[in-house]
């Protein structure tokens, strides 16, 4: 593997793991009794940026490199499922993800004090947020599977 | 100072904060709900002690997925499947998930705290057998899931043990007033 591509593999997984730890801080800090919007609208904002970083280095690095290289080992070796369920599973569930994200950010800016006084509201984001957690989790740990699939 | 040495310091540095840190949490949580009160300054206190437990969690799960970086490009990858190593994820994501429920209340104190206490002792634990690659299996032949839940359930029983002696060690420390 060339510098390159090892440079942006290791950028897709750290970025990644970084929107991962923002989005969890995000859930954490919506269940607090006591919100401070902007901090957790921040945090939401750095999980996006991870997430586009995370997502421009991976998709590059599958294009140029993992599809022709890394596939076709796994694919022919003895765990196949690496690719066809988790990794395809992987990129789809990661293209919504940094808009999911930036969807949340755009809603905890520009919705003010609503969010402290409608419950619903608060309990629709509180949703979102765990949702984009989880599977950003779960594209987390494909990520591992996959990894450990190439031998 | 090569890589892996300092994943190691890193990694390590974060299992002592987050253990240490999990510890004085029951130890302060003994001593505050003695008089069944918690005072602002007492409040404080626990307060430093969560925030030190995120801080070991955050380099804990950052050095440990340098580890698995380090094995995808030393052609490691065998590592990746090994049991041990996703009991110890699975416990992870159980502290950070009782993070979670502790925060929206949503879990009792009994068990909020005797799965926090327990769970970074065990994932220590399970770390220094992943390192010294000491291998136990209640199943008998060596697989996958074998060995996965036999870890598992050690972990269950150890959760449920861990939360009857935290709540007799705060109940000792209560009838001291």
């Amino acid at each position: 593997m060339s510098t390159l591509f090892a440079t942006l593999l290791i950028l897709h997984i750290l970025s990644g793991l970084t929107g991962v730890i923002y989005s969890f801080r995000v859930t954490f800090l919506l269940l607090k009794k006591e919100i401070v919007q902007m901090t957790i609208a921040r945090s939401a904002y750095f999980a996006f940026a991870s997430y586009i970083i995370s997502w421009v280095a991976g998709g590059w690095y599958y294009w140029k490199y993992y599809g022709s290289n890394v596939k076709p080992a796994i694919t022919s070796g003895d765990f196949p499922w690496a690719h066809i369920v988790f990794m395809e599973s992987k990129e789809h569930i990661f293209l919504f993800l940094p808009f999911a994200t930036l969807a949340l950010a755009l809603t905890l800016s520009f919705t003010g004090d609503v969010i402290i006084t409608n419950s619903r509201l608060k309990r629709a984001v509180i949703f979102l947020s765990l949702a984009i957690t989880a599977l950003a989790i779960i594209v987390t740990l494909s990520g591992i599977l996959i990894s450990g699939g190439a031998r | 100072m090569n890589i892996e040495l300092l994943l190691i310091v890193g990694h390590i540095t974060g299992t002592i904060i987050g253990v240490g840190g999990a510890t004085m949490i029951e130890a302060h949580l003994a001593q505050s709900l003695k008089d069944k009160l918690v005072s602002k300054d007492e409040k404080d206190i626990l307060a430093i002690d969560y925030h030190m437990v995120r801080i070991g969690l955050v380099l804990s799960i950052v050095t440990g997925f340098g580890f698995l970086i380090l094995d995808k490009f030393t052609d490691n990858t065998a590592e990746l499947y090994d049991p041990q190593l996703w009991a110890k994820l699975s416990i992870v994501l159980l502290i950070a998930g009782n993070t979670l429920l502790l925060q929206a209340h949503k879990i009792n104190l009994y068990w909020g705290s005797a799965l926090s206490f327990v769970s970074w002792w065990f994932a220590a634990f399970v770390g220094i057998m992943l390192t010294e690659k000491v291998h136990f299996n209640f199943f008998g032949n060596v697989t996958f899931i074998g060995e996965f839940t036999s870890i598992i359930i050690t972990y269950i029983v150890a959760v449920i043990i861990g939360a009857m002696i935290l709540q007799k060690f705060r109940n000792k420390i209560s009838s001291t007033i």
